[in-house]
């Protein structure tokens, strides 16, 4: 399987919000299992648009839009990218169509 | 020329009495003694004037809706807060003919039941501010401002409000706002300022350049002033040219006039002897591609190209030159310029930017695509239109220019008719 990316926004709301700490933790939590960065990389977005449900971290190319994230949600979206089942209960708070211009956007090259 | 007359050729500040010579404030006499408000309600809907600020929306209609809804009280907002790269009308007019300004907006007051009127300029405005405060001290002195009349029992009065030096703070709801003492952000629309602006009252927020022109057409009368332009664009327009032009500045030009016209007549060509391959009438509009030098500058010659004249802050691409940095620039303009209110806006106007500079670094992919994309999702968002001001120019100039900008799929543009491309036109 080819490498997977999680994208921590770091919009002005999300910021607000302490995005910058929590893509560390994040990045942290997941070296610890994938110290090479072979399997999974973290990266920061400039703004995903879903503002008003920050923190957004999007899972790519699994499609996955969590919003509204904590610290304290990080351990179950580890589990989730470590192979468990998505966290239902951070999906689908933003509208279809930013998901969807979301993922034409990661799914580009740009 | 020889239809001018918002600008005499002078550059320095036109004072009360130069002013008066050319014959300012008469109309605006006669109006007090003997006019109604719905007179002028009425001169300024058949003159057929538009907005100047760049969205051309009729100032009839505007003024109308703030004159016919109840309340106790209603306020004009002389709109200077230009603050368009490229655009240098507003700032040239307010800092040279106050005084047409300023009789503008006492029409405005008149005609739609106001008492007050704030010229709104930016802070860093400071021979603009000097400008108009020095006009509004002669207006007073002569009786013209806080003096009782049939319309105002105590006069009217004419406040200058410093707005912060940001884009946005240009839009009328944000005018709004920052008079109010807020940050100068656009709000929501509905309500519209003539239904509920400033402090909750019926508001008018005129463009400057267009109150100029209300007191010219006062002046000369609605019949002459309906004979200069075009069927549906009526009187003189600013247009700003850039220093790519042997006469760089300010140009006033009737609507009617092409673009070789400007460029060639008013702007004497570009210095470089360069020719012309698209036009951007102003940062906000879509480009036009260099063949039509010969369409007449109108609103209804332009919508049809899917473009406009905007607020007349005209920028060229030459033949040769790469359209890719001024997309790019144009892009952080606008995602530097957002104001973060609305999540959309953030997003596409990152997205947009994302895209161009990707494009400038040589990633290739399907940008037509993702830029349909990106026009379909703003449709209808945000509280101004600041997205939409910024697909008009990039969008536009990436369809114009695709086969510039690498390798998309989906079939070539093909070139306009002549050899060897796109017909430039030698200026």
């Amino acid at each position: 399987m080819s490498t997977r990316l999680v994208y921590v926004c770091e919009g002005g709301d999300c910021t607000e919000k302490g995005s910058v700490e929590l893509f560390e933790r994040l990045r942290n939590m997941l070296h610890e299992w994938d110290p090479e960065e072979r399997r999974i990389r973290v990266r920061k977005y400039p703004c995903f648009g879903g503002c008003e449900f920050g923190i957004n971290i999007t899972i790519w190319p699994d499609r996955i839009f969590y919003s509204k994230v904590g610290v304290e949600d990080l351990p179950d979206i580890v589990a989730h990218i470590r192979g468990g089942e998505p966290v239902k209960r951070l999906t689908g708070a933003v509208r279809p169509d930013v998901e969807d211009i979301i993922w034409q956007m990661l799914d580009s090259p740009w | 020329m020889g239809t001018d007359y918002l600008l005499t050729g002078r550059s320095d500040r036109e004072n009360l009495e130069a002013y008066r010579g050319r014959g300012g404030y008469e109309a605006l006499e006669r109006a007090l003694a003997e006019a109604s408000a719905e007179d002028l309600l009425r001169t300024v809907e058949r003159s057929g004037l538009r907005g100047r600020g760049g969205a051309g929306f009729p100032a009839g209609r505007k003024w109308r809706l703030a004159a016919e809804t109840q309340a106790p009280r209603r306020f004009v907002i002389a709109n200077g807060g230009e603050h368009e790269p490229g655009s240098g009308k507003d700032r040239f007019l307010v800092a040279v003919h106050p005084h047409a300004v300023l009789e503008g907006a006492l029409f405005a007051c008149i005609a739609t039941g106001a008492d007050t009127a704030y010229v709104y300029l930016i802070e860093d405005m400071r021979p603009q501010i000097e400008a108009v405060e020095a006009a509004i001290g002669e207006a007073r002195e002569a009786g013209l401002l806080e003096t009782a009349n049939r319309f105002a029992p105590k006069g009217f009065r004419i406040l200058v409000h410093l707005a912060p030096p940001t884009y946005v703070a240009g839009e009328e709801t944000a005018a709004i706002d920052a008079i109010e003492g807020g940050p100068g952000k656009p709000r929501s629309k509905p309500p519209l300022p003539g239904q509920a602006g400033l402090f909750g009252m019926p508001t008018t927020v005129s463009n400057v350049e267009t109150l100029a022109h209300v007191a010219a057409l006062m002046r000369m009368g609605v019949e002459a002033f309906r004979g200069i332009g075009t069927e549906e664009s009526k009187g003189t327009m600013l247009f700003t040219l850039d220093e790519s032009f042997v006469r760089p500045g300010i140009h006033e030009r009737p609507f009617g006039t092409t673009w070789r016209e400007l460029f060639d007549e008013a702007g004497g060509g570009l210095k470089d002897g360069g020719r012309v391959r698209a036009i951007l009438p102003s940062q906000s509009s879509a480009w036009i591609d260099g063949s039509q030098l010969d369409t007449p500058i109108a609103y209804e010659t332009l919508g049809p190209l899917g473009s406009g004249p905007g607020c007349g802050g005209v920028r060229v691409l030459r033949e040769g030159e790469d359209p890719l940095p001024i997309l790019v620039e144009i892009a952080r303009f606008f995602h530097g310029s957002q104001c973060g209110q609305c999540p959309p806006c953030n997003m596409v106007t990152t997205q947009i930017r994302m895209v161009l500079e990707g494009l400038a670094r040589g990633v290739r992919g399907d940008f037509l695509t993702a830029f349909d994309r990106l026009e379909a999702f703003a449709a209808g968002k945000g509280r101004c239109s600041l997205m939409r001001m910024d697909l008009a120019p990039t969008a536009g100039g990436v369809r114009l220019f695709r086969n510039d900008l690498g390798s998309p799929p989906g079939p070539e543009i093909p070139e306009t008719p002549a050899e060897g491309g796109t017909p430039g036109v030698s200026l």
